[in-house]
């Protein structure tokens, strides 16, 4: 008990001093007003198609889209876990107070307490932002209208067709971990790359990546080349890489994101074992 | 001024954002050349036009026009600040002195890294493939809108005055957002967020946020630089751009007097 308590003791003092920083604060101001543009965005494709939605499959919307554009809200996030492990002096003081091993641990926790609130704010914004234009309800409304008028199944549709053999808030649970894991992966590179002592490289690297799918014609290159870690990061992009075995192919993308965690973890804790913990103060 | 924009240009940034540039107009022309020299004989193949225009048109570039321009020069600032430098700038000049040659450098080095970069990958594909000509090749024919000078431009000199009007619009943007960031810097010295901020704040322009908060549509910000431009497109767009300039260096202004007033 005395250990959970100086664990979640650390874990309170990473997740303040992170809450203060420049960057989380400009980011988080600049995801709240990316999350209104995208509700209005939303709430106009419903208008303009005479559609309607519910919260469930609303919530799937963002969660699966990466809430509007999965590149601008991972570089976001990329800006606010830039700085992973925070270079303040105040970590030499838990370095003090507790082993390697566990300063570690309380950082991989950090990692994932993050990326959990991270999706959790914005899906709570993105929803807030859109409680005008959803009607109450459970279900997929493109099931409703299907089966109200079979014609209609042609028209713009909420959802991807592969979606709605499962319900709302699985859909919703599946695709969040797609994007959690997609994010908690990042961090632990950019944490793995900053214990190596290179800091800069994670972020240039990530910042890479996640641009590399809008700027490169990928159309024309061969399909191998097409394995990039955006294209796993949310649910409707791994849909898009695995057509026919969509909701299938997911498990096979969790199942290598767990490996690859793992792997990234047990290498930060040999090197962590060895090495010098030397933090630079912000000027 | 000669000091700063020496500094400006011998600066890495200012080299590594025209080679940054430089690869992401790549980014569509490469593979298409690829593809085109394994698939078609050489008169089907994309026009060196087509090749230069399609790197823009195709999307990533409009993002990344103003991440690229804030890093060209915005930097340097931040140094200023975090480095003291900036005190002793003033002291040696003055405040306004100092912010004027800051903000003529920043818009001269985001203006010359947008337009070298953007016709050093003109000259490259002018190079490697065949100049766009409609009457001789048919498959060259781009289908650019009707009410656009860029339909009657087509013809003349192989459409190297398209190629010429895009750079331009594409240098004053990068001009315009590289003051931005420097705005951005006076006040947040940090180098991540100089180069994000005006990046974001484009998104969000091009997003139309400005119709949903206060009911009023905006100019495309890209419109300059991006096919289907008309003389009124263009001159609300240079409108727009003016606004912004006005805007960052009234800010960039009081920054830098705060800064310098109450060191």
């Amino acid at each position: 008990m005395r250990k959970i308590k100086s664990t979640l003791n650390i874990l309170q003092c990473q997740v303040n001093d992170w809450l203060r920083s420049p960057r989380t604060i400009i980011a988080i101001i600049i995801l709240i007003l990316f999350s209104y543009a995208n509700a209005k965005s939303y709430a106009y494709i419903i208008e303009i198609n005479d559609l309607y939605a519910y919260p469930g499959e609303t919530a799937y919307y963002y969660l699966s889209s990466g809430f509007g554009s999965i590149t601008l809200t991972s570089s976001l996030f990329l800006i606010m876990m830039s700085e992973i492990p925070r270079r303040t002096i105040f970590q030499y003081f838990q370095l003090i107070r507790t082993s390697k091993n566990k300063w570690l641990s309380c950082q991989v926790l950090f990692c994932a307490f993050i990326s959990i609130l991270s999706i959790l704010f914005m899906l709570a914004v993105c929803l807030l932002f859109s409680i005008p234009s959803i009607r109450n309800g459970i279900g997929w409304s493109d099931l409703e209208r299907i089966e109200i008028d079979l014609t209609r199944r042609w028209e713009v549709s909420l959802v991807e067709p592969y979606i709605i053999n499962i319900t709302p808030i699985q859909a919703c649970f599946l695709s969040a971990f797609t994007l959690f894991f997609f994010w908690f992966t990042m961090t632990l590179i950019l944490m793995f790359l900053s214990l190596c002592g290179k800091p800069m490289l994670g972020i240039i690297l990530y910042a890479s990546l996640l641009v590399l799918h809008i700027t490169l014609m990928w159309e024309y290159l061969p399909a191998w080349m097409r394995y990039m870690p955006i294209n796993f990061s949310t649910l409707s992009t791994i849909g898009a890489m695995y057509p026919g075995s969509e909701i299938k192919s997911v498990k096979y993308v969790l199942l290598t994101y767990c490996i690859i965690d793992f792997i990234l973890i047990f290498t930060m804790w040999i090197r962590v074992k060895s090495m010098d913990m030397f933090f630079h103060e912000h000027k | 001024m000669k000091s700063e924009l020496k500094r400006g240009f011998s600066s890495p940034e200012f080299w590594r954002m025209i080679l940054v540039l430089f690869l992401c107009f790549q980014g569509y022309a490469v593979p298409s050349y690829i593809s085109d020299c394994i698939n078609e004989s050489i008169e089907l193949r994309q026009s060196a036009l087509s090749l230069t225009l399609g790197g823009v048109f195709f999307g990533g570039l409009i993002l990344l026009l103003p991440f690229c321009s804030a890093m060209v020069y915005a930097g340097n600032q931040v140094d200023d600040i975090r480095s003291d430098f900036f005190y002793f700038s003033i002291l040696r000049s003055s405040i306004k002195r100092y912010a004027v040659d800051k903000l003529i450098t920043a818009f001269v080095c985001g203006f010359l890294a947008a337009v070298c970069a953007f016709l050093l990958h003109a000259a490259l594909w002018h190079i490697l493939s065949l100049p766009y000509d409609p009457i001789r090749y048919p498959k060259h024919e781009i289908g650019f809108w009707k009410d656009s000078f860029f339909y009657s431009w087509q013809y003349v000199h192989n459409g190297w005055p398209i190629v010429l009007c895009i750079a331009l619009g594409m240098g004053i943007a990068a001009g315009v957002w590289s003051v931005v960031s420097l705005a951005v810097a006076v006040w947040i010295p940090d180098k991540m967020l100089v180069s994000i901020i005006p990046a974001c704040l484009f998104k969000l322009w091009n997003m139309q946020i400005s119709l949903y908060l206060v009911n009023i549509r905006f100019p495309g910000l890209d419109t300059i630089f991006n096919d289907a431009q008309t003389i009124n497109e263009d001159l609300s767009c240079l409108l727009a751009y003016g606004i912004i300039f006005v805007i960052a260096t009234t800010i960039y202004y009081i920054g830098v007097r705060r800064r310098g007033l109450y060191a």
